[in-house]
């Protein structure tokens, strides 16, 4: 077997998986991710057991990026970009733009001091999981530093002297004998839905919702710091729309918002959860049983509502047509629960340029394109669950594999 | 060194497997129950196994051995990996809506036969002009059925175009790549949703046909229908074969009785017997292309095992020694099969298969199993060196025996994210919390813990299948113990956590610290 290297480009739950089989295959391993941190959308999300583990899969990600970092066979590239592929001889050459980290991975302890002192806002993030090292990411959009000149508090006050501010961006150029896509989704941005989402502080998207729950365990309010009583979920926000010609169900809010909405009534068995669905998807083998439990603990409403209004006391008015009274209801809330959707990556399109991709109607990559060298996997080629983008991790390592003729 | 792969099954599942492990440079046996239809000419040199019928499986990883019943005759055959890959069954679902099957109330199945013998000159829909689908009404249905019953009503739409389709359900399942978009086409060719949500719609058969009487959830009209047809859908349910198969194999099933527990820690194809993963229908029911995906996913499983094989084995497994008595304890409580029986009656671990779970340690009536890094002594000692004399205030000393994919990884972010925690806490790391015999418990009392904490995964999340449960055993009988002395059982406590609950981790730590400080010092402390 010689030395065969495949460029993995995203680091979400798919590309860590697609990793991890190669590795142990022996086959060396780029792994490319755009943003400061590995883990993409999942390493956000709260565990949702209740008495027993509900199989949300949020640990398994965990696992694998604990198994990722640190792995010698791996070669990790953070805040990285592909801007150019060339092929010769059916190996490519792949042009990385690498984004100054500012801290150095090799000194930084994560002692969180820069975190902590950084006076402008969002300019140093952390991360979700212990796994993600170095914990913290700094970004030159929001930084002082860049956008004042006049900051270097971090640089200043690091026992480690591990941030340089003065950090360049990088170029290199990586070669492989094949290619993994695996950048992911977009959750679908709501601002345009009339549910006042960044117009009201207690309107949230369901994204929010799962970082809350995992930093703090409660459905906490944003614009009090209580933890919600009466709790909306509003699903299907940005898919199956034909309006937005979204004409895809993304699959898993269903499963994330029954079971946000489970684990918060275990937890606290006073809260009053309401679910505005059009269709219950199914999800996890157990779906029947989980199903038939929860309709016990969460007032099912089927229907989606029109809009919100704000109360006087900073609460949240749902107004939508009841089907079953065939009336229109109106339902007070403390916390309104966007389940945004899955939509094509950003760097979709330009993706597709550089690598010269297939691309299918919706605008999700159409399956791998083996003549090519090149695989797509994970939730970049449709809405999915972790589960299901591991596997599909699964399907690309081994196409691959046939593909180098190991 | 046996190589060869034992593909279990005789459907498009099992055939795919075959295929790409043939492509792969492996040997495999095919053991059908049935018989293999017709054989590709890729299975041309392949030894298939007709009316196999699996009665015994011995070894582990990387020695099988499987023994059949064929027609009467006993026959072994040796591999080192095996696949299941049967095909699961099909149940109509007639009861479920009080319905007799007949010539025109039929099932999912029957339809798309009807369909593909349009064909050759038949006309099985003459004289039918209006059929209705019955799918998850009282019960669940799924996208694979879903996009069945689309399918065939955009079959009947372009081939027979005058008959008209009404769709009746509760939940429509378009949670599946494309089905969305095809609900919009069949919309648009004219098949007619009609959606229930609490009161399901009467159905009866009458004279010379069906009645079907509802409630129109949106104008509230009471609605009839009098279709000429009514196709039922169907259940998907794990054949007896592959729950034989199970049995034999000692395999973990889920609740409708699927090879593989429903454990996040057994994605994809893996089953608890390692060598032995499980594939397509086997597990579960999905699409055809998720099939496909099992199928890429279980050959990509066995190459990735083989490369494994080929190095130097696992040195950090279970090792028994020679106070072994033979009782078998350890070979019935192993979750992976790890620990075999030779012919002279020794028991040995298999170190490829041993995960580590340390349950055999923890129930070994001799001690005469050793797993590395695991000693009750050792961590007792750990215990006793690190506690410190404070004679001015009580600050109590909290030991967290943590399992280490769950609690453990909690403890880390909890202490990363810099949150704060109790001031004396040693956390001790378990492979899995299956080990935590109750001489762990005991003698971290006994070495100056003011309490102790025992932090396992969840239920059904142990990677070990029930690590966590006989923790949760061991420390009820350390408690009762506890009780019995005369000591505070309250000093004990079991909680469940997963990797991602830092805060959770921290949460339970300080409150135990606060209810341990109001107890004030342990009554064994020296
Ligand atoms: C609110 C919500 C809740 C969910 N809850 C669950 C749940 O409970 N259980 C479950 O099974 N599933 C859940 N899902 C689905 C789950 O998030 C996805 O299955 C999973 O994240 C898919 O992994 P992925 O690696 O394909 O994509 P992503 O997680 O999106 O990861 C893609 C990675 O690629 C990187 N990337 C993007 N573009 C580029 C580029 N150009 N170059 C380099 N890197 C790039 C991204 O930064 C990211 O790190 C949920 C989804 C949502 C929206
Ligand atoms: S509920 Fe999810 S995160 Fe929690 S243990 Fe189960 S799979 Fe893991
Ligand atoms: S202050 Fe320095 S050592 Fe501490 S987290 Fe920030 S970069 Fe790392
Ligand atoms: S999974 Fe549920 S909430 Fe999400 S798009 Fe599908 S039906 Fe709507
Ligand atoms: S449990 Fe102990 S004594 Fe019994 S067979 Fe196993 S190693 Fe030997
Ligand atoms: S440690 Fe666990 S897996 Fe290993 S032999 Fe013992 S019981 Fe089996």
């Amino acid at each position: 077997m010689a030395h065969k290297k495949v460029l993995i480009i995203g680091g979400g739950v798919a590309g860590l998986s697609a990793a991890l089989e190669l590795e142990q295959l022996g086959i060396g391993v780029d792994l490319v991710e755009k943003t400061g941190f590995l883990g993409g959308h999942a390493i956000q999300y709260a565990c949702k057991a209740t008495d027993q583990c509900v199989k949300c899969g949020a640990c398994v990600v965990e696992e694998k990026l604990k198994a990722v970092s640190g792995n010698p066979d791996i070669r990790v590239f953070l805040n990285s970009q592909i801007i150019n592929m060339a092929k010769t001889d059916g190996r490519s050459a792949i042009t990385l733009r690498c984004q100054p980290t500012y801290i150095d991975p090799h000194k930084c302890t994560d002692c969180g001091q820069c975190y902590i002192q950084c006076p402008g806002e969002g300019a140093i993030e952390q991360g979700f999981s212990s796994n993600n090292h170095p914990l913290y990411a700094l970004y030159a959009d929001k930084c002082l530093h860049f956008t004042e000149q006049n900051c270097h508090i971090c640089e200043d006050i690091c026992p480690e002297k591990a941030i340089h501010l003065n950090m360049q961006s990088d170029e290199h150029i990586r070669e492989a004998d094949a290619i993994i896509v695996a950048i992911g989704f977009k959750a679908f941005d709501p601002v345009d839905k009339p549910y006042g989402w960044q117009v009201f502080d207690n309107v949230i998207t369901n994204l929010e919702l799962e970082r809350i729950l995992r930093r703090q365990s409660d459905a906490i309010r944003p614009s009090d710091g209580q933890i919600a009583r009466r709790i909306a979920f509003i699903q299907c926000v940005g898919s199956r729309d034909a309006t937005l010609n979204h004409l895809w169900c993304s699959k898993v809010c269903c499963g994330s918002a029954l079971r946000m909405a489970r684990v918060i009534k275990a937890r606290h068995p006073e809260s009053d959860i309401s679910f505005f669905y059009m269709d219950v998807q199914n999800f996890g083998k157990d779906f029947e049983i989980f199903y038939a439990a929860v309709q016990d603990d969460v007032r099912m409403v089927r229907s989606l509502p029109g809009d919100i209004y704000p109360t006087s006391d900073d609460c949240l008015r749902v107004i939508c047509f009841d089907q079953h009274e065939r009336q229109s209801v109106e339902q007070v809330s403390d916390l309104v629960v966007l389940s945004v959707g899955i939509k094509p990556g950003s760097d979709f399109g330009e993706l597709t340029d550089t690598l010269k991709l297939k691309s299918e109607l919706t605008g999700f990559f159409s399956v791998s394109q083996p003549e090519q060298g090149i695989f797509t996997t994970g939730a970049a080629t449709g809405p999915m669950a972790i589960d299901d983008a591991i596997a599909s991790a699964g399907q690309a390592v081994w196409q691959t594999v046939q593909y180098l003729k190991i | 060194m046996i190589e060869k792969i034992l593909i279990f099954g005789s459907g498009p599942s099992a055939y795919h497997i075959a295929e790409n492990l043939i492509s792969d440079g492996s040997e495999i046996i095919i053991a059908a129950h049935g018989s293999m239809p017709d054989i590709p000419v890729a299975l041309e040199k392949t030894e298939i196994l007709n009316n196999a019928d699996l009665i015994a499986c011995r070894g582990a990883v990387g020695a099988f051995a499987f023994t059949f019943d064929q027609n009467g005759e006993m026959l072994t055959r040796e591999a080192a990996y095996a696949v299941i890959a049967e095909e699961c069954e099909r149940h109509p679902d007639f009861d479920a809506y009080s319905l007799n099957p007949g010539e025109r109330m039929i099932t999912l199945s029957a339809l798309k036969t009807l369909l593909t013998n349009t064909n050759n000159g038949n006309e099985p829909f003459l004289g039918i002009n209006t059929i209705a689908f019955l799918t998850g009404l009282g019960k669940e249905s799924n996208p694979v059925i879903l996009e069945e019953i689309m399918d065939a009503c955009l079959r009947l739409k372009s081939d027979h175009h005058l008959i008209r389709c009404y769709i009746l359900t509760e939940n429509l399942k378009v949670g599946g790549l494309g089905l969305e978009f095809k609900y919009r086409l069949t919309r648009k060719a004219g098949v007619v949703y009609i959606k229930f949500t609490h009161k399901y719609p009467e159905i009866r058969t009458v004279e010379d046909g069906c009645l079907i009487t509802f409630t129109d959830e949106i104008t509230g009209n009471v609605c009839r229908l009098t279709p000429d047809m009514i196709v039922v859908d169907e259940r998907l349910t794990p054949s007896p074969y592959a729950k034989q198969l199970a049995r034999v194999m000692e395999l973990e099933t889920d609740a409708l009785g699927f090879i593989q527990a429903d454990n996040v820690n057994r994605y994809i194809v893996a089953t608890n017997r390692k060598g032995i993963v499980a594939a397509g229908p086997a597990r579960m029911f999905q699409t055809p292309a998720d099939h496909i995906s099992d199928a890429d996913n279980a050959a990509l499983t066995i190459k990735s095992l083989k490369t494994r094989m080929k190095s130097p084995q696992p040195d950090n497994s279970a090792l028994i020694n020679n106070r072994c008595t033979q009782c078998l304890t350890c070979f019935r409580v192993c979750p992976f099969h790890a620990i075999q029986i030779l012919a002279s009656g020794k028991l040995i671990v298999v170190p490829w298969a041993c995960e580590r779970c340390g349950l055999c340690t923890a129930e070994c009536p001799e001690h005469a199993i050793t797993l590395e890094g695991c000693n009750a002594d050792a961590v007792a000692n750990i215990i006793q060196t690190n506690a410190v004399k404070n004679d001015a205030a009580f600050v109590p000393y909290l030991v967290a025996f943590c399992c280490e994919r769950s609690a453990k990884q909690a403890a880390e972010t909890a202490t990363v994210m810099n949150m704060p925690l109790p001031s004396d806490l040693r956390i001790i790391t378990v492979p899995c919390a299956g080990i935590i015999g109750l001489e762990y418990i005991l003698s971290a009392f006994r070495s100056q813990a003011d309490g102790v904490m025992v932090l396992t995964c969840h239920p059904g999340n142990c990677h070990s299948g029930r690590g966590n449960i006989s923790a949760h055993d061991t420390a009820a009988q350390a408690a009762a113990f506890l009780q019995a002395i005369g000591f505070q059982k309250k000093r004990l406590k079991v909680r469940t956590l997963a990797a991602n609950m830092g805060h959770e981790f921290a949460t339970i730590a300080n409150d135990f610290e606060k209810q341990i400080s109001d107890l004030g010092p342990s009554g064994l402390k020296r």
